[in-house]
């Protein structure tokens, strides 16, 4: 992956502030909801990103605004959880080591995706969001370290073990409800 | 080393290839490799197989925001701040 300084070098077509909200406003509102694991705080969160947005514009030199956008809503959640410092996070402690145990093999019988999706929000933040971003809004591994402020490898190492750490929980959710022997 | 079984973890080398290749990521010689040992390693051809499937339904189940919630963020005060602007 080329660093930072070749790889924004090429001039982008700025588009317009209303069209990219258009555009991002379903990612910016699903990323603000797996910060927050609430509506009414994840609506506010994403208010105030947008003002936050449209002043720090023209500014801005239009390439990757997903991930730019992300990456302010993500610095205001951390100042609102700074000043409030009381909510309670999901800890990888809380979290079902993976255990080897049938491994994916035993997760499927038609999975549904909203199974999955639902699970993610028991991971704990930073594994959560770069599996959310990657997986689930199809940022590139960079676009995320960006958005994120982290090296691409830390994303790598996140990736794989939210990824893992997901297996866990639905082997877990679904492991009982499976039938025996069902494997395909 | 490659597994005849299906059931147990992937080979331990091969994990971060086969994140890869499920993802489409993985590019030339490593997704040339992960996916020639995944076809061989039953573990591992079963692993990809599952990782990709996950993958696919997380892509496809992507929660709709609530439309009301939608409308209010886009007339939200940022709007404010573009007509300022202009």
């Amino acid at each position: 992956m080329l660093p930072n300084v070749f790889r924004r070098q090429t001039p982008v077509h700025k588009p317009r502030f209303e069209d990219v909200v258009e555009t991002e406003l379903p990612v910016l509102y699903r990323t603000a909801k797996r910060l927050t694991m609430n509506d009414s705080e994840a609506e506010d969160l994403v208010g105030q990103t947008l003002y936050l947005a449209a002043r720090a514009w023209p500014t801005f030199d239009g390439a990757y605004p997903r991930s730019w956008m992300i990456k302010i809503l993500r610095n205001e959640h951390l100042g609102r959880r700074k000043k409030a410092d009381n909510r309670p996070e999901v800890a990888l402690d809380d979290v079902a080591e993976p255990s080897h145990d049938g491994y994916w093999q035993a997760i499927d019988w038609g999975i549904v995706g909203q199974e999955v999706v639902r699970a993610l929000d028991f991971l704990p933040e930073d594994y959560r969001m770069a599996v959310a971003l990657c997986d689930v809004e199809g940022l590139t591994r960079q676009e995320v370290a960006d958005a994120l402020g982290v090296p691409e490898g830390t994303v790598n190492s996140r990736l794989h073990r939210g990824r893992n750490l997901l297996r866990a929980r639905l082997v877990a959710l679904l492991g009982d409800a499976a039938p025996q022997g069902a494997h395909p | 080393m490659s597994h005849h079984d299906i059931e147990g973890p992937p080979c331990s080398h091969m994990e971060h290839m086969l994140h890869d290749a499920a993802d489409g990521t993985g590019r030339g010689l490593r997704l040339w490799y992960a996916l020639h040992h995944a076809a061989r390693c039953g573990r591992c051809g079963r692993f990809l197989s599952r990782l990709r499937e996950t993958l696919s339904a997380m892509r496809q189940a992507k929660p709709e925001p609530e439309a009301d919630a939608m409308a209010r963020l886009k007339a939200g005060r940022w709007r404010d701040e573009m007509s300022a602007e202009e």
